[in-house]
């Protein structure tokens, strides 16, 4: 009996053993099918790490990179990996899980304070557009915030942001109520719940239009003493640089002609996104509405993805502010235009 | 030394070599992985942050520990009076069992912003989300114990003329307290999960919750798994409270007869009629 059972046991082992290996065999030749599928075509696969756990417009022009030919011609095939977190990109690029990430500009500088080796080499946007949002049709009067309640994220931007906001409203952090949210402040301000929220106004503008049909009420930081600097970029490690610069080149000479494309073509370019995820995307009207309020962020034509030492100067500077950043670095520690030329 | 003092001494040894063992593994997969700091501090490190940052955590840790005390006390009673009353009543049991059963399936974070709308960004959300998390274990639990009551127990305590409240008193709510702790521990270390969850929703305030996501955002990993060690602290501590009241609570789970230094005389004719004493 005991035979008859440990014999039994061998089997079922054997069986599990012969299934498992085959899932994984499975797997593997599944994985790896785009990859051989690619090199047939002669194209090179660039994983782009997002900067949220979740696709949204922001993606628009590496999907039309992809959809209009830009990438192919360049000998490239874009595949965009979706972090697990809003804070693990650099991490994932760090640890090889992609090439190039898509950061905020404060990822590139706290990872650098943390000992890794991450550059930003592109600029994403030119232009802060972090601010204050109110419902449609309210006015926004920075210099009568007292006693108001304002949504607050715990990302290190707002971080950064709020003590502009206190000192042009000239009060202290006491003054005002400060909720703080992980993942929406637009439904609880829509719902009269709090009278400010802050957030990047293309996100707060799509949300709000999506949900209402009509614009929110805003005021651009910049607008009342914050400095005036991108919130995303592109980054890459420097070890990875050093062995590809030549596909880091050829990825952003394409994706600076997605951009212009995008920009020209907004509708367009949106129904690209949208094809390549028709069912994650966030629909046509909240994808096109956020697509459009993130244009005038990229800067002009002549200016797109180029950066400058200034605005890593403001952003350590508000950083160090704030007491987030104790050992500043020089700009050039953070960002190259390297691979812009050419 | 006494048997207890040795038997406490033994466990705290175990408890320590399991802290130990964990930490060594911690350590390993760190080497093995060739992890660096930015992706997992090692646990040293951790621990050095906690002392270092102390003035940091503390009032964080209050400010966690409330939500998950008063959230764990609430979903607690609310799962105990649910499983009385779902005993009690076929009827309420068919009516609120898939109702409950639903409420487990669904994602808190998925309706994190009605609940911040309905309820505020105060104390009140966290506790709703605790409290969320804890009644159910306790319910499943209750209702199972008070299922399993030695039916002759019932029926001798009917046939001896005992009333409702009498019956329950004394027959049927002794036997849910074993259940009703299973129930509880489980529900203990879901809390602070909860606590933390409902800190992510909105807060007023800062909590260790909080915390997690602002250091996580600045790529602090040190900071992340002190607070995380913090908030592991939290519920095992709870758990361990929990487990305590529980051996005081429910005597006959490790002995069938009661000490024989407090048992009155004749009491065991009365009280233990039905039970053979151990030699």
């Amino acid at each position: 009996m005991v035979r008859f059972a440990s014999r039994r046991l061998v089997l079922g082992i054997a069986v599990a053993a012969a299934l498992t290996a085959t899932v994984v065999t499975a797997a593997y030749a599944s994985s790896s099918h785009s990859t051989s599928a690619n090199r047939s075509k002669g194209l090179t696969t660039v994983r782009v790490v997002f900067d949220w756990p979740g696709i949204d417009f922001e993606a628009v022009p590496l999907t039309v990179g992809n959809a209009r030919g830009f990438y192919k011609k360049a000998g490239l095939d874009v595949k965009i990996v979706i972090p697990p977190s809003t804070s693990t990109t650099v991490q994932m690029i760090a640890a090889g899980k992609g090439d190039i990430g898509f950061d905020t500009t404060t990822d590139v500088v706290f990872g650098q304070a943390a000992g890794i080796d991450v550059k930003s080499i592109a600029n994403y946007s030119q232009n802060n557009n972090w601010g204050l949002v109110a419902k449609p049709g309210a006015k926004i009067d920075i210099k009568k915030i007292k006693g108001k309640s304002i949504g607050i994220f715990t990302d290190s931007w707002t971080k950064a942001m709020m003590p502009y906001v206190l000192k042009a409203g000239g009060v202290s952090a006491s003054q005002v109520k400060q909720p703080i949210f992980s993942s929406d402040d637009i439904a609880p301000l829509l719902a009269g719940k709090i009278d400010l929220a802050t957030n990047t106004l293309n996100y707060a503008i799509a949300q709000v239009q999506s949900a209402t049909g009509k614009r929110p009420s805003v005021l651009l930081a910049t607008k009342f003493g914050a400095p005036n600097v991108p919130v995303w970029v592109y980054t890459a490690m420097n070890s990875w640089l050093k062995g590809h610069g030549s596909q880091a080149r050829k990825f952003l000479s394409a994706t600076r002609k997605a951009f212009a494309w995008s920009i020209a073509h907004p509708s367009a370019a949106v129904k690209d996104y949208l094809k390549a995820y028709p069912k994650i995307g966030g629909g046509m009207k909240y994808s096109l509405d956020g697509w459009k309020a993130t244009i005038p962020a990229l800067g002009p034509a002549n200016a797109l993805l180029t950066q400058r030492a200034s605005q890593w100067k403001q952003v350590v500077r508000a950083l160090k502010s704030v007491k987030l950043l104790s050992k500043p670095l020089p700009p050039s520690s953070y960002f190259t235009n390297a691979y812009l030329k050419g | 030394m006494s048997a207890l003092l040795r038997k406490t001494a033994v466990r705290l040894v175990m408890a320590a070599l399991a802290v130990g063992l964990i930490f060594g593994v911690w350590n390993l997969v760190i080497f093995a992985f060739d992890l660096k700091a930015y992706a997992l501090p090692t646990p040293q490190d951790s621990v050095a942050t906690i002392y270092d940052r102390w003035s940091t955590y503390q009032p964080l840790m209050l400010q966690t520990i409330k939500e998950t005390v008063y959230g764990f006390l609430i979903g607690a009673a609310i799962g105990f009076f649910l499983g009385v009353a779902m005993s009690a009543s076929k009827i309420v049991q068919r009516l609120i069992y898939p109702s409950l059963i639903t409420s487990q399936a669904v994602p808190v974070v998925a309706v994190a912003a009605p609940l911040a709308i309905l309820l505020g960004f105060g104390l009140v959300t966290k506790l709703v989300i605790v409290a969320w998390w804890v009644f159910f274990p306790v319910v499943v639990n209750v209702l199972d114990g008070l299922a399993r009551v030695d039916r002759d127990l019932l029926n001798l305590a009917r046939v001896m003329g005992a009333k409702r409240t009498r019956t329950f008193l004394a027959i049927q709510l002794p036997a849910t307290l074993s259940p009703l702790f299973s129930g509880l521990k489980i529900g203990a270390t879901y809390a602070v999960t909860a606590a933390v969850i409902g800190e992510w929703v909105a807060s007023l305030q800062y909590g260790l919750g909080t915390y997690l996501n602002t250091a996580a955002a600045s790529l602090d990993t040190r900071g992340v798994l002190g607070a995380t060690i913090l908030l592991t602290m939290i519920g095992i501590t709870l758990f361990l409270i929990v487990a305590a009241m529980g051996i005081v609570a429910t005597p006959w789970e490790r002995r069938s007869t009661a000490r024989r230094r407090t048992r009155p005389a004749g009491e065991m004719l009365v009280g233990h009629s039905v039970e053979t004493p151990q030699t």
